[in-house]
This record gives C-alpha cells, structure tokens and sequence, in this order.
C-alpha cells in the first residue's frame, strides 16, 4: 500500500492524524501534514483507508 | 445481496458506496441524488467559495470508480419497503435489496420568516454563488445564527471588506464549543470589524419587496440588504415518510447501533440524516464531516455482513472550522461535555487547548484553537471512555 499527499491540496486540517498517528504527523506550527510512512503494512489498511476519506480537501489517496 | 441503492449523492452517499466496493460489494450499485451536480464537499462554501478563492467546481468529490449507475438531479419521494422499492420524482421506482439512507440535511428557515427578498441559505453551489454576489452587492449583512456556519461566513464577508452583524439568541458564538472557544471566536470576529450581537433573538424584519433592517428583540433595528439564514439544518426525510421507518422531522431516520434502520435491517442510514443508537451516550445526530465519513463506512460493512458479524458504531466525533487563519477544531462527544477547563493557553501564537468533561468529571472531549498535534494525544485518551464496547 502507498500513501500520496497532494501538497497543493493540503492546508493542515490534521484530520489524517487522528485517524492514522502512525501514518501522519502535523508538527507544531506546520502547514502542512508529514506523511511518517508512505508504504504502511497492510495491517494499516482500515485507518489508512479512513485518514484518506476523512481528508476536508482531497489531498490525501491510496494506491495498492 | 445483488442491488443496493444510495439515496443522497454528497459526502455519507460517496463514501458508503466506496465502502460497499471496498468490502467486496459486487452488484449493482445505484446512487441517487437531488442536485445535478457531481459529488460535492460542502465546508468550502462559506470560506473558500464565498470568499472567491476557489471556483465551485473545485470542490468536486473525487469517487474514484465507483462502477456505478448515477442518477443526478433525481429526487427520491417516496420508499415502499414492501416492494423494496424507492419512488423517484419522474414517477419511475428503483428495487434495491439493500438501501443506503443519506439524504443529508437541509438548511432551517427563521420561524416567521415574511416572504421578502434578500435571504439566503448556504448549503450548495446555487446559494454559495447567489449569496457570494448579493454580499458584493449589500450595504450591510447580517448574519443570523452564530454556530459554525454562520460564523465562517461572518469572517470570509470581513474578508472581502463587506459591513457584517452577526446575531444568534444564544450568549455565545458556536456555543457548543465551550465558553473559553466562543469567547476567542469573539474577540477575533470583533477585532475584523464584525459587530457581535448576542443574547437577542430576531423579532421580525423591514421592507418594501426586499429585506432593509432586521428587527431585534431589544427593540433595535439592525440595517441589512442582504440575511444570511445560518440557523441549522434539519434532517432531509420527507421522502421517507409512510415507509414505516421511525422518523422524525427534527431527529431525523432513527437507527440502531449498527447504523441500520430501526426494523429493517436492509436500510442503512449514515451522516446528516441520521440518528443512531450510541450505547451508554444515547442517541445521537451529528453533521460533522468526519461522523459522515466514519458512519459511512461502519454502516456499509454492517448493511453487508450477517448479523453475527456486525461490529457497533462507537465514533469519536471530530469537527473543525476555520475563520481568520484560526483553526478551531474538537474531538470527542461535545453533546456530554460539562464543565471545561483550559490547559494551554499562547495568546501571542494564537493557541489554545481545553479539556472538556462530563457529570462524572471524566474527559469526554478536547478542543483547541491552531493545536492539531496536541489533540491527537487526546484522540487516544478518548478512545476507552467513548468506545467502551470495542475496547
């Protein structure tokens, strides 16, 4: 599994955090999320699958 | 299962079909929706919409393929569950083994409301556009309601430079999130200029043909060429009445635990129009983007699987909204905060971090003003109290 954020898209809602904290961060004071892992274990896959859906703004998609 | 319909085509719609196929789902699959629009998101309206920062178009959902039958600018009127059958407005039905109820919410009027120009509604691209040039337009806005919706677009109308009132009966702006929340929302919609009015309801309206003053229960009169009506939304289930499913016109489509519909475990309900059975916090409706999105995709498991496997809908809510670069966001259920106490205070970075708890004095939320990461900390704190039965 990868995860891609598109950085013309995201503005730090940190909403992807809440549902992935392995997955994303939102350092202090940042714009814009960090993806900590682009190819979690498939394990990850259900709040992966949420962080991508719960985005406000689209920027955030998963490919196999 | 070989047919499912989705009724309703903006967010709880989109991602309970992506659910489906996500779970293996593979027949047909229909979704239905009033507006003639594709897929939608609804937040941009009263920031980046009104503001003008972004075209309505470019809030379109990406759905991904879906492989599925669209049926756009199609009302849903009525449902016979005997026949498993939605009626549509052209008078044609579509049979379904399973349902998927996600007909949203609809904006609320103001209760004696005359029958004026110049109000407005913001709840799709046709009222973001038509509010956005009336504003452009007006002398002076008022804003009637300070929730969320109201207060966002108080700040995008400052942002273009137009007058704003900003009225709610309530003593506090987004009252739900907490005395010290409200009073920083204050303050940064009174240093933009917006005048604050609070505690005073609307007692009535002035005008030839066309709405010039709202009229304050104070006796003041409050000058306005153009009212935005920001006063909640109330579920959309009017279609559903006669179905013998149990709902309410204020609550909504009543449903269980599991997303499904109260007796008819081949209807499932999630986002807007929902309300469903959360355990030990009683029964709750939330029109939190993320509440669409969770629900969504624990229902459309549910709506899929035999009984003995559903799993209960235990969400830990989250919500945010942005006004003047301030992010305000929540976590966790606001409906049985309490009390509130602040934690972390930075006037200069512009931060804020409270604790909410309930009756018993155990953290049931956490909100914030630009504090993203230190939420996430409590989002795993909330997890056992808010989801006992998965824990």
């Amino acid at each position: 599994m990868h995860v891609i954020a598109d950085y013309s898209r995201c503005v730090g809602h940190g909403q992807c955090l809440l549902a992935a904290p392995d997955v994303f961060d939102l350092p202090d004071d940042a714009d814009q999320v960090v993806v900590l892992d682009a190819e979690p274990a498939e394990q990850m896959r259900p709040q992966v699958t949420r962080a991508v859906g719960v985005c406000p703004v689209s920027a955030l998609s998963m490919t196999d | 299962m070989d047919t499912i319909v989705v009724v309703g085509a903006g967010l709880a719609g989109v991602r309970a079909a992506q659910a489906l196929r996500a779970e293996g789902f593979g027949g047909a699959l229909t979704i239905v929706g009033d507006e003639h629009h594709p897929p939608y998101s609804r937040p941009p309206l009263s920031k980046e919409v009104l503001t003008g920062a972004a075209a309505p178009e470019s809030t379109v959902l990406p759905t991904g393929d879906l492989a599925a039958t669209w049926l756009l600018g199609t009302e849903a009127v009525g449902l016979d569950r005997k026949a498993r059958e939605v009626r549509l407005g052209d008078g044609t039905g579509l049979t379904y083994d399973g349902l998927v109820v996600a007909t949203g919410a609809r904006a609320r009027d103001l209760p004696g409301r005359s029958d004026l120009r110049g109000f407005h509604t913001l709840r799709t691209w046709e009222d973001a556009t038509a509010f956005r040039s009336a504003a452009l337009a007006a002398r002076h806005v008022v804003v009637a309601g300070g929730g969320v919706l109201g207060c966002e677009a108080a700040a995008s109308l400052r942002s273009l430079g137009v007058p704003v009132t900003l009225i709610d009966q309530a003593p506090r702006l987004m009252a739900p999130l907490g005395e010290e929340v409200s009073a920083w929302a204050r303050t940064a919609h009174e240093d933009a200029g917006v005048t604050v009015e609070l505690g005073v309801g609307i007692a009535g309206f002035r005008g030839v043909d066309e709405v010039r003053a709202v009229e304050l229960a104070d006796g003041r009169a409050i000058e306005a060429d153009a009212v935005l009506v920001a006063v909640g939304a109330r579920p959309d289930v009017a279609w559903l009445e006669g179905s013998g499913l149990q709902v309410d016109a204020a609550r909504g489509i009543a449903t269980d635990e599991f997303c499904l519909a109260v007796g008819d475990p081949t209807v499932m309900a999630c986002g807007d129009v929902a309300e469903f059975d959360a355990g030990p916090r009683g029964r709750r409706r939330l029109e939190h983007w993320s509440n669409a999105v969770d629900m969504a995709g624990v229902g459309a498991r549910n709506l899929l699987v035999p009984a003995s496997e559903r799993s209960a809908y235990r969400p830990i809510p989250t919500m945010w909204s942005d006004q003047y670069g301030l992010r305000f966001q929540a976590v966790g259920d606001l409906g049985l905060v309490t009390r509130t106490a602040v934690v972390e205070v930075d006037q200069e970075r512009k931060r804020l971090v409270v604790e909410g708890v309930d009756e018993g004095g155990r953290l049931v939320a956490a909100l914030g003003i630009n504090a993203a990461r230190s939420l996430l900390r409590y989002h795993s704190d909330l997890a056992p109290v808010l989801e006992p039965s998965s824990s």
